[in-house]
């Protein structure tokens, strides 16, 4: 992996855009450091990886050009021929002057760490480094910037534009995305500088170059106040890492520090490059009126490459005299410098009068609300005014500019300029409404400022329209009926505007008036002609059949702007229990816990009482819930707490379906066992499983099915026929497409609830969240298609925030997601939860499991003493190795895409759950996992095959990994931002003096029967320097000896420490019978992978 | 003056200004009332044929070369009355009783009517007869204005539409000289009179955070998530108007210089096809 930098490099005459790449290696010491020179930044990628790297994406490598892969010989002299764009030229490095080369060395300050004990005393920090992910270390260690070589890529401004826009624009993507922010950032102003192309925010000038030729170039003007705002903005946004380029690597030999680039500047400069290069490529393909005179020659320089222009010296001062009195009044907005506006204030004529008053005054670019009034601007002839804390050049002078500026875009306002010191001027209604609708867009479309009274300010916001104020309320409902979405509402309509109440005969008065801004209680407010029709085909027809169902009401109380009838509905009041269910829905009132219910065996932590009485309000009300609780939270404990609830209350009538992948049947049925065992529970699974009739006789009296989405598929007639109490689909993403036949079959079936469970953050897989929220509540997020068109691709292809938010507000009701690191669920937790990972076997591995314990069995009982333990110890190690998976105990070189081992199964669905989990977090705090294993042979297996099947970098520890091997690992492992998340490790070697503290999953892959050898393992990542919680997970195989030994161990703990304390040898001394009882395989755990 | 300035009535393309500023027709009209017919149209021949080879603006005069029958071009100079000082502070007083002048001035435009700030202080901005003009040649002909003088006069409309204000240089003052002396008028009716003790509290401006070095987690703004063309269709083109280039002071109609109005529609065209591209290559992001 690695993470591309650049920015924009600012030169005398243009400019370009350097980009290179970082990548992570480990520092040798003692690397030469000569004094007096810049060293080579360590972690800077050479040119052949830069180039390998930037061909592996080929969606960037295609926009750029061809040479950016021919790394340049330096100083070498010999010509070489370069293709581009189809043209052969000749391009002799050595005619091309540094500046111009497209491969260079610059010098780059960066925040850099002094180690003072180290051969290496001072070593760059990788841009993916988060101060806080840093150990906590004492900050002061950063503050140095240190000189640094890097070698990569020069594009000019076009191929800049390119390069760019090419990357992508959704948001942060966790700490594996290969984007620099520094790229990032400069991507957005990329986006910022087409906006402008397509708003023709831009002008032709003529410019004298330094040798004093004329040359014809195209200049953004930064005039309107969006953009001014965003130039204030993105100048305080720029991330340092842009500002600290030193120059040209070879000139520099000094390690000192030139002051860092002002940001505006840096920007203006980026934009005007950038918009001449684009205005200019457009240009070239047009063709200028013909004419020979300087005009003409400019016109032509415009599209030219090099713009210059030739033409006598005095004529082209003359045509740029006359461009530079043409463009006078925009003249302030082509440097973007200025920090002040005039502005125009409306105020609503006073009581008695009709005519509105326009102010005029001055306003702060970067704060709206600073405003400066005529007055004191007329007091202070002054150069500097400070006012209120700030300086305003030329006070006076600046603001008459506006004005000029203003009288030339709406002479209405001229004559009020005929006095010394004018302050206002008047307008009439129709004037007044002129401007609100129009003239104040234009206004500051054009660097001016407006001041609208807050009732007409937001044109595009619904609360000042004319529209209905509804106030609804649930209808009565019969005893066990239910409300569902589609639930119609009693409700009131009341026609509105501007918040206040209007009754039929108030609105006719208001139609009669024919006024477009109208007076209502104070308030000035727009009447739109489309809404007064709308309003009053309204009250003409269908205001009887209007319906508001609970679906509605929900989107309405969510925020979600809606009409109805062509008429937006602009205020929404909800009353008895259809408000409390929306303020608890839209999270303004906290669900109830439930109480713990008495048949409940266990601990049900404070954050899991909650999740269980979110689940029950939701099912009151038939509404489909999605647990997204972080995986090791809980979500099964939780919603059996939630059907032991249920049952408590008497409610529990038909049994619930629960859906989950096969691997975690076994898991599922001794969880329920272990924290409900009142729930009648049955696993329909297995090729002796009930079918039809049958099938519907053998639920009648349970609780709970279990089974898997495979068979979800395979036997959904049946399953279809029942009435269900409740689904509940864990590891939900299962049915992420909801094109498959699952997804399908899942969708038919008929209960009164619906519960989703699932570890990924579902919030950022827009697909699979409509998948789940529409299995959950059909219809709520529209169809897939127009979920695409409105969400999806803004969301995913730009990154837009407002689609998001309004997505979040819309499915929030519906999901509740808490992470570990959440402060509430830290505190329940405990530093280290240690949990078990119940397993099946598949067929392959219970006949293999089967054969060997009999005929060893036979073998063992014939014999006696050293040689009887021996052979024990023998099938013991080989069974496990059954389990772990039979590509280990057949001794075969790879593990085969194949499931063949419910072990590996669920392994590899838990580490994509917590690589999905740390992507989406933004804060650097991946998740990070250990598998610990006893068998070398088996990481050697498992390595390779997680590689392939994650598509990331394992680490494999081991006893024959060499020292150096070893460390390099570690220090990858612990420092390198985008470094492997997952390493495994031999037990043996992984036991003593490792210090993985950024690790905080630990998965036991097999077990050592020895909590002090585990223990020790687990403690590896429990050193000084953990910050996080850790979970454990250890798994074990249903049915199989280890299933035993781990029910032996948790039933008599102090027995079994004792007896099993001293590791496996305890089992050597048991008898055949015992023996035989500890290892015979228990068929009905067995995963039927016929049935897959 | 219509510069399509008026929001409310927007000027169609066809409409874009009259071909000649008030002061540019003011000054021709001056030559129009010169008497001798034929002498004026050999100084028009000879300005069109280009025999003037430099105008320059040197403080108060005009300074030219025009190539005549000799060798050696003749050097043509042309000034007008100054004002004097006196004079200068009672059109300034004028001026600074109405913002308008100063609102335009500043905005880089000739005020319309600023012909009457002169008038009513017994002055005049332009001359009111030609003989009201100075003018020296080196050429052998004694008449003034010989032809020489004539073709600068020609040229000088051209200039007078590219930039009025050397208009007021001419009588002695720059459009700058003329904004300082304003401000200064109105400091004297001033009340307050600079800062009242009062310092600017200084804003840090864009500290180097070496903690947050790599730092922008910033969404993309959504105002630049859908790039759309401008609501409305008016352009900066519009706000500015036609570029004051001289046109037809002494150009017959097949003369092949460019009018303005084929300049601004080139570049209508140029910033509609911009426009365009963008919006597009917009749409195509990370595809």
């Amino acid at each position: 992996m690695a993470i591309l930098h650049g920015s924009w490099l600012v030169q005398s005459q243009g400019g370009y855009l350097f980009i290179w790449g970082e990548t992570w290696r480990r520092i040798a010491a003692g690397a030469s450091f000569q004094s007096g020179t810049v060293p080579p930044h360590p972690l800077a990628m050479n040119p052949a990886d830069l180039i390998a790297y930037l061909k592996s994406l080929p969606h960037l490598s295609q926009v750029l050009p061809d040479d950016a892969f021919l790394p340049d010989e330096g100083s070498s002299s010999s010509g070489k021929t370069v293709t581009r764009q189809g043209r052969k030229t000749k391009v002799a490095s050595s005619d091309r002057t540094p500046s111009s080369r497209r491969w260079q060395l610059q010098t780059l300050a960066l925040p850099s760490h002094i180690d003072e004990g180290n051969n290496e005393p001072i070593s760059p920090w990788h841009s993916g480094t988060a101060l806080s992910e840093s150990t906590g270390e004492d900050t002061s260690s950063w503050q140095y910037l240190y000189p640094w070589q890097v070698e990569g890529i020069c594009l000019n401004s076009l191929e800049a534009i390119a390069f760019l826009t090419a990357l992508p624009l959704g948001s942060v993507n966790g700490s594996d995305s290969f984007l620099g922010r520094d790229l990032r950032f400069w991507s957005h102003i990329a986006r910022w500088s087409i906006d402008l192309l397509a708003r023709c925010k831009f002008l032709p000038v003529l410019n004298k170059s330094e040798d004093g030729n004329a040359i014809a170039r195209w200049q953004p003007l930064i005039d309107s106040a969006a953009d001014r705002d965003r130039l204030q903005k993105f100048a305080q946004q720029m991330p340092a890492a842009c500002r600290t380029y030193q120059g040209l690597g070879e000139k520099f030999s000094d390690p000192s520090i030139d002051l860092p680039l002002e940001p505006k500047k840096l920007l203006l400069q980026f934009l005007s490059n950038t918009i001449d290069a684009q205005v200019r490529n457009v240009a070239s393909t047009q063709s200028p009126p013909a004419t020979e005179s300087v005009v003409g020659e400019w016109l032509k320089g415009l599209g030219s490459e090099s713009g210059m222009i030739t033409a006598e010296a005095q004529a082209a001062e003359r045509l740029q005299a006359t461009l530079n009195s043409w463009i006078a009044p925009v003249q302030p907005f082509l440097t973007g410098q200025s920090l002040f506006c005039t502005c125009f204030k409306v105020h609503p004529p006073r009581q008695g009068e009709t005519d509105w008053t326009l102010e005029y005054c001055l306003q702060a670019v970067d704060d709206p609300e600073f405003l400066v009034d005529a007055a004191t601007i007329w007091n202070n002839a002054v150069e500097h005014l400070v006012f209120q804390g700030r300086n305003i050049e030329l006070p006076q002078e600046t603001f008459l500019r506006g004005l000029g500026l203003a009288a030339r875009l709406m002479p209405v306002i001229e004559p009020s300029l005929e006095t010394p010191s004018p302050q206002s001027c008047r307008l009439n209604p129709l004037q007044a409404y002129e401007f609100i609708k129009t003239g104040s867009w234009r206004f500051q479309d054009s660097g001016l400022g407006v001041v609208l009274p807050p009732s007409l300010a937001n044109r595009d916001g619904w609360a000042s329209r004319l529209g209905l104020s509804i106030k609804a309320d649930t209808p009565q409902i019969k005893k066990n009926e239910r409300l569902g979405l589609q639930s119609l509402l009693n409700f009131k309509w009341e026609l509105s505007i501007g918040g206040q109440r209007l009754s039929k005969k108030e609105f006719d008065r208001l139609v009669a008036l024919k006024t477009p801004l109208a007076e209502i209680n104070g308030e000035w407010v727009e009447l739109r002609s489309q809404d007064i029709k709308a309003a009053q085909a309204f009250f003409v027809s269908r205001k009887d059949e209007v319906a508001l169902s609970l679906e509605d009401a929900l989107r309405l109380g969510s925020g979600d702007t809606q009409t109805i009838e062509k008429l937006p509905v602009v205020s929404f009041e909800a009353s008895g229990a259809l408000q409390e269910l929306i303020t608890t829905l839209t999270g303004n009132k906290k669900v109830e816990a439930i109480a713990v219910p008495a048949s409940f065996q266990g601990q049900l932590r404070p954050y899991q009482a909650l999740g269980a009485g979110w689940l029950a309000f939701l099912e009151r009300w038939s509404l489909g819930a999605c647990l997204a609780d972080d995986m090791g939270l809980g979500k099964t404990v939780q919603l059996i707490a939630f059907l032991l609830y249920l049952q408590e209350q008497n409610t529990l009538e038909k049994p619930t379906l629960i859906v989950c992948p096969t691997s975690v049947l076994g898991n599922w049925e001794r969880e329920v066992k272990k924290f409900g065992p009142t729930l009648k529970v049955l696993v329909h699974h297995g090729d002796k499983r009930a079918k039809g009739k049958v099938f519907a006789k053998a639920i009648e009296d349970k609780d709970l099915i279990i089974t898997s989405y495979a068979l979800a598929f395979r036997d959904a007639k049946d399953l279809q026929s029942i009435s269900w109490q409740g689904v509940v689909l864990d590891e939900a993403q299962n049915i992420k497409n909801p094109e498959t036949k699952q997804s399908q079959a899942l969708r038919q079936l008929s209960s009164t609830f619906r519960i989703a469970l699932t570890g990924t953050p579902v919030e950022n897989r827009l697909q699979e969240l409509w998948s789940i929220l529409d299995f959950l509540n059909p219809g709520y997020l529209g169809q897939r298609n127009f979920f695409q068109r409105r969400f999806g691709i803004p969301i995913e292809k730009y990154g837009d925030t407002n689609s998001l938010k309004t997505l979040r507000s819309l499915v929030q009701p519906f999901i509740l997601r808490r992470l570990k690191s959440d402060r509430e669920i830290i505190q329940d937790l405990p530093e280290k939860q240690e949990m078990t990972v119940f397993c099946g076997l598949v067929e392959e591995q219970a006949a293999l499991y089967q054969k060997l314990v009999e005929e060893s069995l036979a073998e063992i009982e014939e014999s006696d003493g050293i040689q009887r333990r021996g052979m024990i110890l023998a099938l013991l190690v080989k069974l496990k190795q059954i389990c772990n998976h039979p590509a280990q105990f057949l001794k075969e070189a790879t593990v085969g895409d194949r499931h063949r081992s419910g072990k590996l199964q669920r392994l590899e669905e838990m580490l994509e759950e917590l690589i999905l989990e740390g992507d989406s977090l933004r804060n650097g705090f991946a998740e990070r996992a250990l598998i610990f294993t006893q068998f070398a042979e088996w990481g050697k297996l498992l390595k390779p095959h997680l590689e392939k099947q994650l598509g990331r970098e394992v680490l494999f520890l081991y006893g024959s990994t060499t020292k150096n091997q070893r460390e390099e690992m570690i220090d990858r492992f612990q420092n390198d931002p985008q470094g492997p998340r997952i390493m495994i490790l031999s037990l043996k070697a992984g036991g003593v003096g490792l210090n993985l503290t950024r690790a905080n999953h630990v998965f036991h892959f097999d077990r050592w029967w020895n909590p002090a050898v585990e223990n020790q393992a687990t403690d590896r990542v429990f050193r000084i320097g953990q910050t996080r919680n850790v979970q454990v997970h250890k798994f074990v195989c249903n049915g199989t000896l280890e299933e035993k030994i781990h029910d032996l161990i948790e039933s008599k703990k102090a027995l079994a420490e004792q007896v099993v304390g001293a590791g496996e040898h305890w089992l050597t001394e048991l008898d055949t019978d015992q023996l035989r009882n500890l290892l015979l395989l228990d068929r009905s755990a067995v995963i039927d992978e016929e049935a897959e | 003056m219509n510069r399509l300035s008026n929001i409310y009535h927007k000027d169609d393309g066809a409409a874009l200004l009259p071909s000649r500023e008030w002061w540019v027709e003011r000054w021709l009209e001056l030559l129009d009332s010169y008497r001798f017919k034929k002498r004026l149209e050999r100084a028009r021949v000879y300005a069109r044929q280009g025999n003037v080879l430099s105008i320059d603006f040197q403080g108060q005069k005009v300074f030219a070369r025009v190539q005549g029958t000799e060798i050696e071009p003749y050097q043509v100079s042309i000034w007008l009355e100054s004002f004097t000082d006196e004079e200068w502070q009672y059109v300034i007083e004028t001026m600074s009783q109405k913002a308008i002048f100063s609102a335009k001035l500043l905005a880089g435009e000739m005020p319309t009517n600023i012909e009457q700030v002169f008038t009513g202080n017994g002055l005049s901005l332009f001359p009111f007869r030609l003989d009201d003009v100075r003018s020296q040649c080196s050429c052998p002909d004694q008449a003034n204005p010989c032809k020489h003088i004539g073709a600068v006069y020609y040229l000088l409309a051209d200039r007078f539409s590219e930039d009025p204000f050397v208009l007021f240089q001419l009588r002695g003052r720059t459009k700058e000289q003329i904004i300082e002396a304003l401000r200064q008028m109105r400091s004297r009716g001033s009340i307050e009179r600079g800062n009242k003790g009062e310092t600017p509290i200084l804003q840090p401006q864009y500290s180097l955070k070496i903690d947050h070095f790599w730092q922008y987690d910033e969404p993309l703004e959504s105002s630049l998530v859908v790039i759309v063309p401008p609501p409305s269709n008016e352009t900066v083109l519009d706000v500015l108007g036609n570029i004051p280039l001289a046109n037809d002071a002494t150009k017959n109609p097949e003369s092949n210089t460019v009018s303005a109005k084929a300049v601004m529609q080139y570049l209508d065209t140029v910033y509609k096809a911009v426009s365009q591209q963008a919006i597009i290559s917009a749409m195509k992001v990370g595809e």
